[in-house]
């Protein structure tokens, strides 16, 4: 083997603490080293000309770098080899920056480890072997699972550029929990205006397939191509034929008797519905858990929605179905569940009637909301006075969420505005224990809102009950230092977000992490806060984390040029960092199957040997280590190459 | 089943009743009791607030005594609950203060290992509902006013998940047919706790003058309580307050007459509200019944 060995000073980042020269001197001396030289910044063009001449000049077959961390300049110097017709896995970097100059303050010391680093490599190199990188094709189809802001505009973004998207909503219509907003802050844009027309066009493009009332079942696969299974729920009404007219649901015995979730059980429904009159696709569904004849086989003489229906679209008949198809990348945009205030006993959400929670208000406020906009409670009088409580659920250790959840004090400082609007002389008063206005126009809307005669206390409510009939509202103001005891005719609970409660099982079918909170993890939290450790695999929304809306249409934009960018390229490249089995060895014990984190190892039944996908392994190295009869190794860290490199290390 | 039994110095001393009840429920219910030469538990709002090492190590003695024996310990007070089960989560969570623990403790001969959990009978209650039923030979039909006190619930971190709603006191004078009437701020101070009592004596009288008010809004029978140092703050402060006279029972009196317990044994006579009217009146239902 001819090796060359290229040592960077980095400026003044290795050279101040490491004798290069020395470092040179003592690795020139070492068999197999043909070339080894020293170089201000060995990653600047004419460093890298230096080492292309030299490969030229002295045939070297394998190339040392003694510089940076390889996660800084790997990608540049297996450049500089191919450029010089060299393989680029005939390349070892050793660390003498992150690893040594930068940790260590005594030079003598950092010199003679420096040596040793780069002694190492050396050989290792002596025993590299070339590499070829793998292409898989790319099926040019994404899968967004999630209908809501998130899903919508990355799957009409996808769209655009031309691909194939498969949008699934697990509900019988997309629209996320933005649909149920009347407003949005801080700009007081009405949400249906801006959201329906989205929703219109995802169900009018031409390159969207709309899964509505499914839900995804099973993913396999990989980045390129994927597996997906999906379940299609039954609506219990030919999609086809309904003309959504709507008889169906005044007609039926049910009428008005059913809670409707999309007024957070507010306002009522039949058990045949269309979610709100904006729902895409406006098509009717049965709900089989009211629906008389679904869970007691009878309905009267005969069901009514069956005899009003001129399209004769009913079908109860209708069983589930699975639709299978493959896809190059997916788009995670399950968005948020709201905090469940129930778990906070001391509001007293469960028992006192006019304790809501934000959303439940935000019902209020809408037009197609149960009172038609106006503000008026179950009683028929109009609140007076009217509490908010923030950070119900967010930054609250004590239910296990210490995170705060971003939009409740925006949402609160909103409904505030609107109670206001509504009734001028309500007297509003907002708990908080520190307004989080850090968006966009957002600190002057607080601003404005506190100029409309909104009261900011701050400190947190402790304790909420009902007395003669007056709701009462205990914390402390932490300003004047005083506990205080408030009435009140309805207190807004400003409940925060959590994770989808199908974040877990989800998680488990596509191999993507959670962070701590519950949330899907990002690859980066800064660099890369769109991808998942899964290649293919992109996040949009509060799938990831609480964030409001602009927040989410930014990040959904971004997952899908992700997306685009994988797609576009038509097929993927896979470097040969990963598992090998020699099947001469294998016994087919299978231990490394049960080990392997990506699914990569499939047990070839004929053979009687393990085999490892190229594409799905991630050269963890967990199959290697596990292997009793040695079989496996990976690629660029064969079982010699480290040996050689301990030897190395340790002769001194 | 058999408890390491703590009595705790006011379930000992002052209210020798809850101790001699608590001896006849137990051995009603077929659960051995073990005496052991145990010391104040002691207090934290008396004793760690001066000197926490202290604390511990007495805390910790107290603890050891029935580890050879392999035994839990069973408080009848929420306060020696409150600082035994402390002293046991603290050293079993800090391995230095364990081992300074166990340094003071070789000084008299002794070490602790933490085996030996503390428990409050309540919870031990809390398994043996059938054994309950199985026992009771009255149902008593009359409205209490349960008290959880703070050390049984709180901090939360370490002892209840529901310490904001709290179910089962009410749950076992449900058994034994009680009506736990909801009153309001059920879940706050008795007042006494934390050296208030002690310290602040006044302000400590203007709590439990609040809590009264409520109780007695709730119109009750009795407030029964499962800590020995609320029930002298809700006994003592009705004589010093001189305007309510609501009888205070611990949790095992109130056992105790259920399970057909004569109310001296019990020694309710013994408690400055007089209970005489509600023995009287449970009698008398005893008699309607038969």
């Amino acid at each position: 083997m001819r090796v060359g060995v290229y040592v960077c000073h980095c400026g003044i980042n290795i050279a101040k603490n490491v004798d290069v020269d020395r470092v040179v001197g003592e690795i020139s001396k070492l068999p197999n080293v043909i070339q080894c030289r020293d170089y201000h910044y060995m990653c600047s063009d004419p460093g890298q000309e230096l080492i292309k001449k030299d490969i030229n000049k002295y045939e070297l077959n394998s190339i040392v770098i003694a510089a940076c961390s390889p996660r800084m300049h790997l990608k540049t110097f297996q450049e500089t080899l191919k450029s010089a017709k060299l393989n680029p896995y005939m390349l070892e970097m050793a660390n003498i920056r992150e690893h040594c100059s930068w940790v260590h303050d005594d030079k003598e010391a950092a010199t003679i480890k420096a040596i040793a680093l780069v002694r190492s490599a050396v050989a290792k190199a002596a025993l590299l072997e070339p590499l070829v990188d793998n292409d898989s094709p790319v099926v040019p189809a994404t899968l967004v699972i999630g209908g809501g802001i998130a899903g919508i505009q990355a799957a009409l973004d996808v769209a655009e550029a031309g691909y194939k998207v498969y949008l699934v909503e697990k509900g019988p219509s997309i629209g996320g929990h933005m649909a149920q907003f009347d407003k949005t802050f801080p700009t007081l844009d009405c949400a249906a205006c801006i959201l329906t027309p989205k929703m219109v066009d995802v169900s009018k493009h031409k390159n969207i397939e709309l899964l509505t009332y499914s839900e995804v079942e099973d993913i396999s696969g990989f980045i390129g191509k994927f597996n997906v299974r999906v379940k299609r729920k039954p609506r219990y009404v030919n999609e086809d034929r309904c003309v959504a007219c709507g008889d169906c649901a005044i007609e039926c015995r049910l009428s008005g008797r059913v809670d409707n979730e999309f007024d957070e059980g507010l306002g009522k429904r039949s058990a045949i519905y269309v979610p709100f009159p904006q729902a895409v696709p406006l098509k009717y569904t049965i709900d089989p858990e009211h629906c008389l004849f679904l869970t007691r086989g009878k309905c009267g003489k005969s069901p009514k929605c069956v005899d009003v229906c001129d399209a004769n679209a009913i079908d109860f008949e209708q069983l589930p179905k699975v639709e299978e198809f493959e896809v190059g990348t997916i788009i995670v945009a399950t968005g948020y569940d709201t905090f469940d205030a129930a778990k906070k006993p001391e509001f007293n959400y469960e028992n006192i009637p006019n304790v809501i929670t934000g959303i439940e208000y935000e019902r209020f406020f809408a037009p197609n909301g149960p009172t038609g906009g106006e503000l008026v409670l179950s009683d028929g009088t109009v609140p007076k006075n009217i509490v908010f409580a923030s950070c119900v659920g967010s930054r609250d250790k004590k239910v296990g969420n210490p995170y705060c959840s971003r939009v409740c004090c925006m949402y609160a400082a909103k409904q505030a505005h609107l109670t206001k609007e509504r009734a001028p002389d309500a007297d509003v008063t907002v708990f908080y224990c520190d307004v989080r206005a850090f968006g966009k126009g957002y600190e002057e809307f607080y601003e404005r809102v506190q100029g409309e005669g909104v009261k900011y206390r701050r400190g947190l409510v402790s304790e909420i009950y009902e007395e003669d009939g007056k709701i009462h509202v205990r914390g402390e103001d932490s300003l004047i230092g005083t506990p205080v005891d408030v009435e009140a005719d309805l207190v807004v609970l400003a409940t925060g977000m959590v994770p989808n409660k199908d974040t877990r099982k989800l998680s488990q079918m596509l191999h993507i992490s959670n962070s701590p909170d519950g949330f899907f993890l990002e690859a980066h939290p800064k660099l890369r806060p769109i991808d998942t450790a899964t290649d293919g695999i992109f996040l949009a929304g509060c799938a990831q984390g609480p964030k409001d809306i602009p927040d989410t249409v930014a990040q959904a934009g971004a997952a899908a040029a992700h997306s685009i960018d994988v797609l576009a390229k038509g097929k993927i490249t896979i470097e040969p960092y990963n598992a090998v089995v020699n099947p001469d060895v294998c016994g087919g014990c299978r231990i490394c199957e049960v080990l392997c984190p990506f699914d990569a190892h499939h047990f070839n039944d004929v053979k009687g040997v393990m085999e490892i996908n190229d594409t799905l392994c991630k050269g963890c190295g967990v199959c290697g280590a596990a292997c009793p009869s040695g079989a496996i190794s990976l690629n660029l860290f064969r079982n010699k190459q480290i040996i050689s490199q301990i030897e190395a290390i340790l002769n001194d | 089943m058999e408890y390491a039994f703590f009595p705790g110095c006011i379930g000992k001393n002052v209210y020798p009743g809850i101790e001699k009840a608590t001896r006849l429920v137990f051995d009603t219910l077929g659960i051995g009791l073990r005496d052991y030469p145990y010391s104040c538990c002691p207090p934290p709002g008396v004793v760690a607030c001066y000197d926490k090492e202290s604390w511990y190590t007495i805390g910790a003695r107290n603890l050891a005594l029935s580890e050879a024996d392999d035994l839990d310990i069973m408080t009848i007070c929420a306060g020696c609950y409150g600082t035994l089960h402390n002293v046991w989560h603290d050293l079993k969570n800090d391995k230095g203060l364990f081992e300074k623990v166990n340094e003071n403790l070789g000084t008299i001969g002794m070490s602790y290992k933490g085996s030996s959990m503390p428990i409050h009978f309540v919870d031990i209650l809390s398994g043996l509902r059938d054994r309950i039923l199985e026992k009771k030979e009255m149902d008593l039909d009359i409205r209490v006013a349960v008290h959880y006190g703070c050390h049984y619930l709180k901090p939360s971190a370490v002892t209840k998940e529901d310490s904001e709603a709290p179910k089962i006191l009410d749950e076992i004078v449900g058994l034994l047919g009680c009506e736990s009437v909801p009153f309001k701020d059920r879940l706050t101070c008795c007042g006494a706790g934390g050296g208030v009592m002690s310290g602040e004596p006044d302000l400590s009288l203007k709590i439990i003058d609040s809590k009264l008010s409520n109780i007695r809004g709730a119109d009750v029978d009795a407030i029964i309580n499962i800590c020995s140092f609320c029930h002298m703050q809700f006994d003592q402060s009705q004589k010093k307050l001189g305007s309510y006279s609501i009888p205070v029972l611990h949790l095992n009196q109130l056992l105790g007459l259920a399970f057909g317990h004569k109310h001296k044994h019990l020694g309710l006579h013994m408690n400055l509200v007089a209970t005489r009217d509600l023995v009287k009146k449970l009698k008398l239902q005893r008699k309607v019944k038969a």
